[in-house]
């Protein structure tokens, strides 16, 4: 914990830098997991790990906490960090898992980890390619590859890891860690902006930390009503509105949401698509055309994944909301 | 993106509709095929007619139509108009071959059968409308563009007159009219510029001069000069949104030079203009999206036999998808193009924050994306804390004014960050400080680095020869097709830059 002690007074960090555990003990929930990874810490030795489940859960914590544990304070040099929809394709995520590998590990370690978040963006060839990878550098390097769903990595990978399932954090875990943070930055916590934060984090703790951290800067006082103020900035309210619009009948005026938020927003097809699938329950709708556009949002997200336009297809998802909206 | 006032400019009424001559002798320069047509008329109002069927043939916009109305209305006619492609006709010509024998005997007006687009009929349909015309006791006129591919049936026995093609003085005469009597002004250049590029087709031209005055005459060079490249597309596109016929829509892009994925868009952009039912949009949308994933077939398999599939949905596909508004068909060009080169620096900002996000916070694309909207509330509100984050995430005053949304505030947050930014380096003077202690063992790991890198360092022809050996390995199992990541819609415009 020395880096929180030292830095607190000059800089500082966002909270869920800042408090991010340091020590697998300190994760929250995921004991099972957290027995697990003390065991290879302790061992000094670990087979490639798959952790998969939600966001705001541990996953990368986890990594980052073995990471020092088993490396010590210079961890960083043994630990690569990749983001599988960043990283412009395999190729460069190869290029830099060669440049890491060819190096020694510091420090007395017998290899090195490279943290992949994200995996499953990857395409299924993609995955093969990472594959080949993994293996040819099986002697220096472990990989920790993070995914929200293992079924969306292909099985030779998931049969060369050891699969982690992460488990959506409960209500009181995240409410001991809130309370923690709220102790500690000296907030006024209430018990009704407790609630509303357990209400929109979801399960995400990350979310939770984020959404109270952005209410502290409205008041000290953490109420209901700002923490659900806060939520909806970073709420898919355009994305609803743009569902609305369709629905009402106004397709130009849906698409031209839609555009604003492809091109200006910059939020890619698949983006837009998650959102809406989240979104389409909350819809004030009958119930069956709930679960019919629900259906029409999985086939264009087939078609989004087949075809070369995303605008194209989401422009004509959009138009049969309208059809159905009548 | 801007409003358009689209009702407005869409129910004007087309000025081809509102200036169709209404007189023989106001066609402009075909004074031949007039003549004969009228020769026609007239002998078989006397009853010596040899010929029922009467075939105007000639390119289109170049009056064919037009003289069919004129001549109905000086020879005291009411005009039944049917279109040859439509899978109904014969039904139609009867009903109205039987109507309008009765109505004769009634003393009702008498009736001139119009067959448009006769070159489109369909073969098999056309030995029994051949019979029905023998019946009627109507005159019957038909026009297509190239006599030649009306079905023979139905021209064995019609006198054929052709149109000539309208030169540029012409049609610049054309416009000329039009322009003195809706009193409006514009340069005699212009004129020439929309003739020469209607290439022989008064209705085009019209249509054109339309579009430019609509668009504000003060520009219309501008417009012009845009329409110099465009020229073809706007046609080709004018003529998908008015007409039913699949095979005319198929061919209207026929000679316009433009990558299919291209045109997709100028479509795409247009067919909520044209199209106003949920049904029929949703219907030509259906089309489009059809065409896009030909388009990516095509690419991905390097077969661009498949684009033809591609621009049958999205041409005949999106022209047979439903009714079309009527009036005057204003083609807009795609807003896409021009929406991200408006947002371009927007979108810079927004992305190098996401990665110093994802970076400095270890954040998937998406969770960083959302934690953009509580920085904001923070930036906003807080400028304290705004500071730490800005020196913490290493933002730019550029970043730190779009997260702050006001110049103002982002100066206070800017100079606060200097602040702490000063206090950093004091406190690793003074103190133990955690990055700078972290800087030195990261000297020492560097040096011990190069060390290894020096005596460990794995060829690269080692690497390349293990490599080779896991895909020898390999091979069988796996598929030939590369399949790259997904392309975005940016890279898709990209391409065109």
């Amino acid at each position: 914990m020395s880096d929180e002690v030292h830095e607190v007074k000059v800089l500082e960090k966002p909270w869920v830098e800042k408090y991010r555990p340091v020590k697998l003990d300190d994760i929250v929930g995921q004991r099972h997991i957290v027995k697990r990874l003390k065991y290879y810490a302790k061992t000094g030795s670990m087979p490639h790990l798959l952790f998969a489940g939600p966001a705001g859960v541990g996953k990368t914590t986890s990594a980052l906490c073995l990471a020092r544990e088993l490396f010590g304070e210079n961890w960083r040099h043994n630990f690569l960090e990749l983001n599988a929809s960043d990283e412009r394709g395999i190729d460069v995520i190869r290029e830099k898992v060669k440049e890491f590998a060819r190096t020694k590990p510091v420090a007395g370690a017998s290899f090195k980890i490279i943290f992949l978040d994200e995996a499953d963006a990857l395409t299924q060839d993609a995955q093969q390619a990472l594959r080949r990878t993994m293996e040819m550098f099986s002697n220096n390097v472990r990989f920790i590859l993070s995914c929200n769903y293992s079924s969306r990595i292909i099985e030779p990978i998931q049969s060369r890891c050891a699969i982690f399932r992460f488990r959506p954090l409960s209500d009181e875990d995240i409410a001991g860690r809130i309370r923690y943070i709220a102790e500690k930055e000296g907030l006024e916590l209430t018990e009704e902006g407790l609630q509303a934060l357990l209400y929109v984090a979801e399960g995400d703790l990350r979310r939770a930390i984020n959404v109270l951290q952005a209410a502290a800067a409205l008041d000290r006082k953490i109420t209901d009503e700002n923490v659900f103020l806060v939520a909806s900035r970073a709420r898919p309210e355009d994305v609803r509105e743009m569902m609305q619009l369709a629905l009402d009948g106004n397709f130009l005026k849906a698409r031209e949401k839609l555009r604003e938020i492809l091109l200006k927003q910059g939020l890619s097809g698949e983006d837009v698509l998650i959102q809406m699938h989240k979104e389409v329950f909350n819809l004030p709708i009958p119930e069956d055309r709930k679960v019919a556009l629900a259906d029409k949002i999985g086939e264009y997200n087939f078609r989004l994944v087949e075809g070369a336009n995303e605008m194209i297809q989401l422009e004509a998802l959009l138009a049969q909301f309208t059809l159905m909206g009548r | 993106m801007k409003e358009r006032s689209v009702n407005a400019e869409m129910t004007e009424r087309p000025w081809v509709e509102k200036y169709r001559p209404r007189r023989l002798d106001e066609i402009v320069n075909q004074k031949k095929a007039i003549e004969q047509v009228k020769a026609w008329i007239e002998d078989w109002l006397s009853g010596r007619a040899r010929r029922k069927v009467l075939i105007l043939a000639g390119p289109p916009g170049v009056g064919k139509t037009t003289t069919v109305y004129a001549l109905a209305r000086e020879y005291g006619f009411d005009v039944v108009e049917l279109n040859a492609s439509d899978e109904r006709t014969y039904e139609k010509l009867e009903r109205f071959i039987q109507a309008a024998y009765t109505m004769d005997i009634l003393g009702k007006r008498r009736k001139l059968i119009f067959l448009d687009e006769a070159d489109n009929m369909e073969p098999s349909g056309a030995k029994e409308v051949a019979k029905l015309i023998k019946k009627a006791r109507n005159p019957v006129i038909m026009s297509a563009n190239h006599y030649w591919e009306i079905p023979k049936e139905l021209r064995s026995n019609a006198l054929i007159v052709q149109y000539k093609h309208l030169t540029q003085r012409d049609i610049v005469k054309g416009l000329s009219r039009i322009l003195r009597a809706e009193g409006l002004s514009v340069p005699r250049d212009l004129l020439y510029e929309i003739a020469k590029h209607a290439s022989g087709d008064m209705r085009a031209a019209i249509n054109d001069l339309q579009t430019i005055v609509t668009g504000g005459i003060e520009d219309a060079a501008d417009v012009l000069a845009y329409r110099d490249v465009e020229k073809s597309v706007f046609q080709a596109l004018a003529q998908i949104f008015s007409t039913d016929n699949a095979k005319r829509a198929k061919f209207a892009t026929l000679g316009v030079d433009m990558m299919p994925s291209d045109l997709l868009l100028w479509i795409d952009e247009n067919v909520p203009y044209s199209y106003y039912r949920p049904e029929d949009i949703a219907r030509a949308y259906e089309a489009l999206s059809r065409a896009d994933i030909y388009l990516a077939r095509a690419q991905r398999t390097g077969n661009y036999s498949l684009w033809k599939y591609a621009t049958d949905m999205m041409t005949a596909g999106v022209a047979v998808a439903g009714i079309k508004r009527k009036g005057f068909v204003k083609i807009f060009p795609p807003q896409t193009i021009k929406l991200l080169a408006q947002s371009k620096e927007e979108r810079t900002l927004r992305n190098s924050i996401v990665k110093k996000i994802m970076k400095e916070m270890h954040m998937a694309k998406i969770e960083a994306l959302e934690t953009l909207h509580y920085l904001r509330v923070i930036f906003e509100n807080d400028a304290e804390t705004a500071a730490h984050i800005t020196v913490f995430l290493d933002l730019s005053e550029k970043e730190v004014e779009f997260l702050a949304g006001d110049s103002e505030r982002a100066r206070t947050i800017w100079g606060k960050s200097m602040n702490v930014e000063k206090k950093l380096k004091e406190a690793g003077r003074l103190e133990v400080s955690v990055r700078a202690g972290a800087k030195k063992a990261e000297e020492k790991i560097r040096k011990e680095e190069k060390e290894s890198r020096e005596a460990e360092e794995i060829s690269e022809e080692e690497l390349e020869k293990a490599e080779k050996e896991i895909e020898a390995l390999e091979k069988p199992r796996e598929k030939k097709t590369e399949k790259g990541k997904q392309a975005t819609l940016f890279d898709f415009l990209g391409k065109k830059k």
